[in-house]
């Protein structure tokens, strides 16, 4: 019988083995399948565990993302780590505690109501004895107890009161450690990087193993090219290539100086000639989109019914509008990297930066035919990463090249390769047809999307997903296009306007072809439909003869949504600004606004823009409620994070082509935002009572593209609607309003 | 070619080709990974270290460079008279998320902060602006950048 109220991760791993050890010199491993992607979940799991077993971070070793030690917890992604992760490990160290203290309690024959707990020792608070989990453990078969049949449902012991010296390697007083800690966020990354010591190895980039060689891999410029022409005389000539490996389409050189080979593969490409892409797409997201084979399908309204009709029939002003974004790039700063080694047993261990480790271990096995129990794959740190990079392709690479040559490889993909290759974010286009009742009230809204799928991640669908695994053997099968279902959706997130909406249908034409891999990138589709929806409502506010803010608000009746909409305008002064501001003068304030998901965390932000030959953002507003805070500093630098990096895409990115692939292969062709284009930002946390904790990260992400492109509205006089939002393209708009 | 040169304090001879990048004779050779890689073209900072005080992106200078001439690394940023207070001002603001791109960002600053311990801000900001960061920690980097200088005017006034 399976209790309530046990986590959904612990039910499959039911042991305490699976999550907890009690290892040599009184420490304690901590197994977990979530992994660390620069967004601080590694701290905030380890203080969770610790205060449930009741020891000190500093006696904790982390073990995440390791196939042969680790619970299969699935993608770190989502914004689930806590909720998840969090939920089993809290479980695993309460089920723990308690079941050890009930031994304590025999073996110093008193009630448990007489312990204490510090440092994984219990104390007997009537005499002072006490005795450790280790001692206790021994000729106890605790790795085997069944922890998915019991809640814990007793109050942990308290912390045993220890002298003013006895504090946390934070310097913290270790009896005051909360549940998830304080500043988790980067700060665990960040003392461990600075820290003199703990440079070395702190990214998989900087592990080495014995006998290592260096790969690179030789590649086009878009993820279907095939190797035409070869010149294999010349590319093995090339200075620091000792072995050339050539597999179908995959190409690579291996040597033992990074140097050379680094440089060989920029002279090899002068040797090899790729074929040119199957599809080029226009510079004009809206009319590439649509010329694109679509399956289309109601997922909302059920199409236009009677009432829909009737409601349509019936409105006094009909607008309709269209907004896209193109593809756009993750752009890690680090570009990814893996390593591979043989192992004595005939087996491979692999090391790789990628959110899921089951996933890649299962879909390697099948590509390169050997059984997952032969493969190991273990997770180390990579870049900052924001959803399906080049992470899983990368250790492919260095897993086939492991595989073929029998000696401990190491791939470093290039900048190009990065930019080029790795899947991006999908290009997509919405469109909004919606009427207006006599009294200025929308009576009817349809919205279509076009988007391909916004997941693209080993192990969805059938087929493989591995860039290198199709080159090498093209006979493997090709993935199956779909995309992430409802409610959560893909190219759908946020497709469904969270307003009070009487006559709604929305319809989603999903793109089953595309001219790269297109997978997961921060906010998926709610990037893109908060850029329409937001300045849709702006459009239907200007048609209603009312205020933006006013014309949100009498649509919308979920308190909290009212609540982040009516403290970002405090906060910015919204009434004194739209009219300080005359419209087409130059300087504008947008608002936008979308709860993530439709069911996670709120975010409302205003956007202040002055546009004279270039476009900056003076200042941004967010008013976001994301339930219970747990870590102020850590959401704070979550949302300036998702503020900064969704203005980076509203103003200045998209991918590019040309007749060769991918044409914004480098920082040059492909600019991000820098630091003389920062605004400054204000941040309000509203923490409504009682309200759980919800992910923080991907919330400004929509909210942010429909304030910037109001913003820009009020300042042109004209509507920019496609991304991005570059000068040029705004003096295109400018010129020809049409 | 033997080149001599001194890094964080102490004397190293390498074998090394003079022509490739700085950075791989620093990561490989000397098993300083501090510095780091990012592009190869000197666009994004990330493998910025120092050179006779001078900040120089190591992956786009030959090793040559460091010939007779001393190099700080990431590695040698706590034992740096200002580079220990950068350190404090970037922790003390806790500006970082990832932190693949920091040590090349602390690194310049203290090149910077050495020669001009008050910088304009235009200047300040054109430092930082030879700098990529994907994670949009930005406001927090410029922060510990104007805290490292406010620590330093302290420092200056004791």
């Amino acid at each position: 019988m399976i209790a309530q109220g046990i986590p959904a991760n612990i039910q499959p791993f039911p042991r305490l083995g699976d999550w907890i050890e009690f290892v040599e010199s009184g420490l304690f491993q901590l197994r977990t399948g979530k992994v660390e992607i620069g967004q601080g979940i590694a701290n905030a799991l380890t203080r969770i565990a610790c205060d449930a077993l009741g020891i000190d971070p500093d006696q904790a070793l982390m073990v995440a993302g390791d196939t042969s030690l680790c619970p299969d917890e699935g993608y770190t992604s989502g914004s689930q780590s806590i909720e998840m992760g969090g939920a089993a490990l809290r479980h695993a160290g309460q089920v723990a505690q308690q079941r050890f203290a009930a031994l304590a309690a025999k073996h110093f024959a008193v009630d448990p109501s007489h312990l204490s707990i510090a440092r994984g020792v219990f104390h007997c608070d009537l005499d002072g004895r006490s005795i450790s989990y280790h001692a206790l453990a021994q000729g106890v078969d605790y790795p085997n107890w069944r922890i998915d049949c019991v809640e814990p449902n007793h109050s942990p012991l308290a912390k045993t009161r220890l002298g003013p010296a006895e504090t946390g390697p934070t310097g913290e007083d270790s009896s005051a450690l909360v549940v998830v800690g304080t500043a988790a966020g980067g700060a665990g990354v960040l003392a461990a990087d600075l820290g003199p010591s703990r440079v070395i190895a702190q990214f998989i980039h900087d592990m080495k193993i014995d006998g290592m060689q260096h790969a690179r891999v030789l590649r086009g410029l878009h993820p279907h090219a095939k190797a035409l022409q070869v010149d294999r005389g010349a590319i093995e000539s090339l200075p620091g290539v000792q072995t050339f490996v050539w597999l179908g389409d995959f190409l690579a050189l291996v040597g033992s100086n990074e140097a050379l080979i680094a440089q060989a593969q920029v002279l090899a490409q002068a040797y090899v000639v790729w074929s040119a892409p199957l599809m080029i797409p226009g510079a004009d997201t809206e009319a590439w989109l649509l010329s694109l084979p679509a399956q289309t399908q109601w997922v909302a309204g059920l199409g236009p019914s009677d009432a829909t009709i009737a409601a349509a029939r019936g409105a006094a002003q009909r607008l309709v509008g269209r907004y896209s974004r193109p593809y756009i790039a993750h752009g890690a700063i680090g570009p990814s990297c893996a390593l591979a080694a043989p192992t004595e047993a005939g087996g491979l261990t692999i090391w790789t930066h990628s959110q899921g480790v089951f996933q890649l271990r299962d879909e390697i096995s099948r590509a390169l035919q050997r059984t997952p129990a032969s493969l190991r794959v273990i997770h180390q740190v990579g870049s900052g990463c924001y959803g399906h990079n080049g992470a899983d392709d990368v250790a492919f690479d260095a897993a086939l090249l492991a595989h073929t040559l029998n000696v401990p490889v190491r791939v470093q993909w290039s900048r190009q390769q990065e930019l080029a290759q790795s899947p991006m974010g999908a290009a997509s286009l919405i469109e909004i047809d919606a009427g207006l009742d006599a009294s200025g009230r929308i009576c009817d809204w349809r919205q279509s999307v076009w988007s391909q799928s916004h997941n693209n991640r080993p192990g969805s669908g059938g087929g493989i997903h591995l860039l290198g695994a199709r080159a090498f053997d093209p006979s493997l099968p090709e993935p199956v296009a779909k995309d992430v279902p409802l409610p959560t959706g893909g190219g759908l997130r946020n497709a469904i306007p969270y307003y009070e909406l009487p006559a709604l249908t929305v319809e989603h034409h999903f793109l089953t072809e595309a001219p790269v891999r297109t997978s997961a990138l921060r906010s998926l589709g709610g990037h893109a439909n908060g850029l329409a929806i937001e300045s849709f409502m702006d459009e239907l506010a200007h048609l209603a003869g009312q205020d933006p803010l006013a014309f949100r608000l009498a649509h919308l009746r979920d308190a909290r949504a009212r609540a982040v909409l009516e403290s970002v305008a405090a906060r910015c002064g919204w009434s004194a600004l739209r009219e300080q501001y005359a419209v087409g003068e130059g300087q504008g304030i947008g608002i936008g606004f979308a709860r993530y998901k439709n069911r996670a965390g709120f975010a409302a932000v205003a956007i202040e823009v002055q546009v004279a030959h270039q476009v900056s953002v003076p200042r941004v507003w967010v008013a976001a409620d994301v339930g219970l805070v747990i870590d102020r500093d850590g959401v704070l630098n979550q949302i300036e994070g998702g503020v900064i990096q969704a203005l980076s895409w509203c103003l200045k990115e998209a991918v590019g082509w040309d007749a060769d692939g991918v044409q914004t292969a480098d920082w040059e062709t492909y600019p991000i935002l820098g630091f003389d284009e920062l605004p400054t930002l204000d941040i309000v946390l509203l923490e409504p009572e009682e309200a759980l904790s919800l992910g923080a990260g991907e919330i400004a992400a929509g909210p942010v593209a429909g304030a910037l492109a109001n913003a820009l509205t009020h300042a042109l006089g004209v509507r920019p609607r496609h991304l991005p939002f570059t000068v040029q393209r705004l003096r295109e708009l400018i010129e020809n309003p049409a | 070619m033997t080149i001599d040169f001194e890094l964080n304090g102490e004397s190293v001879r390498l074998e090394a080709d003079p022509k490739l990048p700085l950075l791989y004779a620093l990561r490989n050779d000397c098993h300083d990974t501090g510095a780091r890689f990012g592009c190869g073209t000197g666009h994004c900072g990330a493998c910025t270290v120092m050179v006779d005080g001078m900040a120089e992106q190591s992956c786009n200078v030959p090793a040559a460079i460091a010939a007779g001439k001393s190099v700080c690394s990431p590695e040698g940023l706590d034992a740096h008279p200002v580079g220990a207070l950068v350190l404090q001002a970037f922790q003390a603001e806790r500006a970082a998320q990832c932190g693949y791109c920091i040590n090349g960002l602390m690194m310049s600053l203290t090149a910077l902060l050495t020669v001009h311990p008050a910088p304009a801000d235009a200047v300040l900001i054109e430092v930082l602006n030879r700098h990529l960061c994907r994670c949009g920690t930005h406001l927090r980097i410029a922060r510990a950048a104007r805290r490292a200088i406010a620590l330093l005017g302290q420092k200056a006034q004791q």
